[in-house]
């Protein structure tokens, strides 16, 4: 299947699909951000907003660049351990990060809001999080006690 | 004097009174003037919604393309309609000032969409305050207005206590608190801070043909059922039956006629055909939300009324106010791990803090806060917060938000501002609508009270906060202040003010004008001061009042008894069928 979107490169658009991939994997619970349909919704963001095309423009571009300088290969033609290897480096939050990162992080830092907000709006991501209203009830639902001290770890 | 009308079928030029705007005031007013047998056209600069497909309840974030983040500022996606921006309508602000102007260009306006929040304004609220200098008082106290409170509440049908002094004695049905806000309560409960709670116009029985709520907390999309009240589902269709009340969409009024010193006439733009039409009437009701009623006013200036129409005290425009604004957000970690369940409730919090007059403030005035948060529907921006915090990507990062959801709340004050003399509205001496008419330009500064209050609502935010073992995420700071910007709180007002000297006030105390006695303007433009509390429900009680007053110097009747007429809309039209003229 091919992505002929007029402003979002193939490229562009698979390197997409990866970073979500990477965001958000499946788990038991639910699938990955890229299966829940986010790189389509980011796509749309990024051909009907300047705001969301600008910032995914430069940020793809910058991943390339950096990627081409570690590998001497485009973000996704990259090793998968090359690529997890860049995107543990700019995952970070930094108070004073280095002038060859910088970009990367707030990129990352932005990216990762979106791919969140969008997994999470999805059908998918709100069955994940077992949101149980938006129904029609007769009476007001009443919340049952808190679980206090009783944190999953585990999801 | 008054005008006939043959088989319901109304001259489009002529009429008993035109009102102008179809909100909470315009619509209470023209019910109440049918109501009473007088010709009543009904003027709308929006468009009529079509409830069932266009309010937006109901509606999953993936069923919008842009899953509600607005991305083309049209302000329509994930509320039922409402616009900051109107294209070809702008506004100005002037150096130094900001202003945010929410306009809802809809039949029934804003209550289409609001929060459904309803209070009474307390008795000292329209007593003259000593302390502030620009203060005249009301020119009526609490008791005057408590019969007409009482019609609009057995009107609206209200869930909760509207009166925050007798909150303790309210006997009727409350709802119970919603899991976080227990949390935020015991907080409250232990710094000595009452909790109430809320009061709105949310049904719990059926009420006048509407049914009750079903409890999908999306009140501000719109409510398709019509259990949240709005005055598009209600006195509008009221009003049609009555056969005395025509309205007219896309009529955008920039003008009216006087005669010596009275109006006779109302100029409008059909926005359809582009073509400018006038309809004569004997009296106007002016209700087009409190600046657009300024921006009448002063565009309708003649050489007989040089400073505007009903300006003679050159105070049209003044005393502009909007609510002192600040909002926090928090992350609440005992909220964490949660049993998944429903806490949606009504669409606005179960439970308030009211005014409570703690002894060591610097300011005078008050202010109230609500808290929202908890399993909400998930929206754009959930995680924004906890993305902010954390690092690294994958499985991990799945299972925090997991677990933080439904652990984070939002603090919502609101507090009274006091008028200053930088604070107003006027006609921009060079910028024009589409329609050739001048457009509004906004004057507006904080005063030092409003400043100090806003520093008082972020250390009792950061008290609670504490107390329950959270923490601030982050403040709204639309200024320096961490306060909203102007007119982000919608609670514009004052710019048309009662009062009972004709130099220091527009209007007397039944928001008819000192100037031209056929004129009432009966928004909050005619608010003396701005209580911190919503004020819808004293905007519909301070029509009804006036449009009584009007009715009875005709010499007609009005029903006070509520329980001799029959409101029940029910049957006559379901609210997505109510017939609406086009003009």
């Amino acid at each position: 299947m091919t992505h002929n979107h007029p402003t979002m490169s193939t490229a562009q658009y698979e390197t997409l699909c990866s970073l979500s991939e990477y965001i958000l994997p499946a788990d038991e619970r639910s699938c990955s951000a890229r299966e829940a349909g986010v790189p389509e919704f980011l796509r749309f963001l990024h051909s009907n907003s300047t705001a969301y095309r600008d910032y995914l423009h430069e940020g793809l571009a910058w991943l390339d660049t950096y990627c081409l300088k570690k590998t001497g290969r485009r973000f996704i033609e990259a090793p998968c351990s090359s690529q997890r290897a860049i995107l543990t480096e700019i995952a970070v939050r930094s108070e004073s990060p280095t002038e060859e990162l910088g970009h990367g992080i707030t990129f990352f830092a932005a990216l990762r809001k979106d791919v969140l907000s969008a997994f999470f709006t999805s059908q998918i991501g709100i069955r994940d999080l077992e949101y149980q209203g938006n129904v029609a009830l007769a009476q007001s639902p009443v919340c049952p006690p808190l679980r206090r001290q009783q944190r999953s770890e585990h999801g | 004097m008054r005008t006939t009308f043959e088989n319901s079928q109304l001259h489009l030029d002529e009429c008993d009174v035109c009102v102008v705007g179809s909100g909470a005031s315009g619509g209470i007013a023209a019910l109440k003037l049918a109501e009473a047998g007088l010709k009543v056209v009904l003027l709308e600069a929006g468009k009529q919604l079509d409830v069932t497909r266009q309010y937006k309840q109901h509606m999953w974030p993936y069923e919008l393309d842009d899953r509600g983040l607005d991305i083309r500022g049209t302000g329509v996606n994930f509320m039922a309609d409402g616009l900051w921006r109107i294209p070809g309508e702008p506004f100005t602000v002037a150096t130094g000032s900001q202003f945010c102007w929410f306009r809802s260009r809809l039949v029934g306006g804003r209550t289409n969409h609001w929060g459904r929040g309803v209070a009474r304004f307390l008795p000292e609220d329209f007593e003259r305050d000593d302390k502030v200098a620009s203060d005249d008082g009301w020119p009526f106290g609490y008791s005057d207005l408590i019969p007409y409170y009482e019609r609009v509440e057995s009107y609206m049908g209200i869930t909760g206590p509207t009166c925050y002094h007798t909150a303790c004695e309210y006997q009727g049905l409350t709802l119970e608190p919603k899991c976080y806000e227990r949390v935020v309560a015991q907080g409250c409960e232990e710094l000595g801070i009452p909790v109430i709670p809320t009061a709105t116009a949310v049904l719990m029985r059926p009420h006048r043909g509407r049914p009750p709520c079903h409890f999908c907390a999306q009140c501000p999309r719109g409510c398709k059922t019509s259990a949240g009240f709005s005055i598009g589902q209600t006195a509008i269709p009221d009003g049609l039956a009555t056969g005395n009340l025509r309205v007219l969409t896309n009529a955008m009024v920039d003008q009216l006629h006087a005669d010596g010193n009275l109006v006779s006439a109302v100029s409008y733009i059909d926005k359809a055909t582009r073509v400018r039409r006038q309809i004569k009437c004997h009296a106007v009701f002016l209700a087009a939300s409190a600046c657009e009623s300024a921006r009448i006013l002063l565009n309708s200036a003649t050489a007989e009324h040089a400073r505007g129409l009903g300006n003679s005290s050159g105070l049209v425009g003044r005393n502009l106010r909007d609510n002192v604004g600040v909002r926090v957000h928090a992350h609440i970690p005992a909220l964490e791990g949660m049993e998944p369940h429903n806490c949606d409730g009504i669409g606005r919090p179960h439970v308030m803090v009211p005014w409570w007059r703690p002894t060591d403030v610097d300011f005078t005035k008050g202010y109230e806060f609500l808290v929202a948060g908890g399993l909400q529907m998930p929206s754009m921006g959930i995680f924004d917060a906890l993305s902010d915090e954390v690092q690294g990507f994958g499985l991990d990062l799945k299972r925090v938000c997991r677990r933080r959801y439904g652990s984070e709340v939002f603090f919502i004050f609101t507090g009274e501002m006091i008028s200053n003399a930088d604070s107003f509205c006027e006609l921009d001496p060079q910028v024009r609508d589409e329609w050739g008419t001048p457009v509004l330009r906004f004057h507006f500064r904080w005063g030092e009270n409003e400043i100090t209050m806003s520093r008082h609502m972020l250390q009792t935010a950061h008290a609670i906060i504490g107390r329950i073992g959270g923490r601030v995420l982050s403040c709204y700071s639309g200024d320096q202040n961490s306060m909203t910007l102007p007119g982000q709180n919608f609670r514009e007002s004052g710019v048309a003010r009662m009062g009972t000297d004709p130099k220091r006030s527009v209007l007397n105390r039944f928001c008819q004008s000192h100037d031209i006695p056929n004129l009432y303007v009966v928004d909050a433009a005619c608010f003396v001061t701005s209580p911190e509390k919503p004020p819808t429900l004293t905007i519909m009680a301070v029509s009804w009042m006036a449009s009584e007053h009007y009715v009875m110097s005709q010499g007609l009747s009005v029903n006070d008894d509520l329980t001799d007429v029959d409101f029940s809309c029910g049957t006559t039209a379901s609210p997505s069928e109510i017939l609406v003229y086009d003009s």
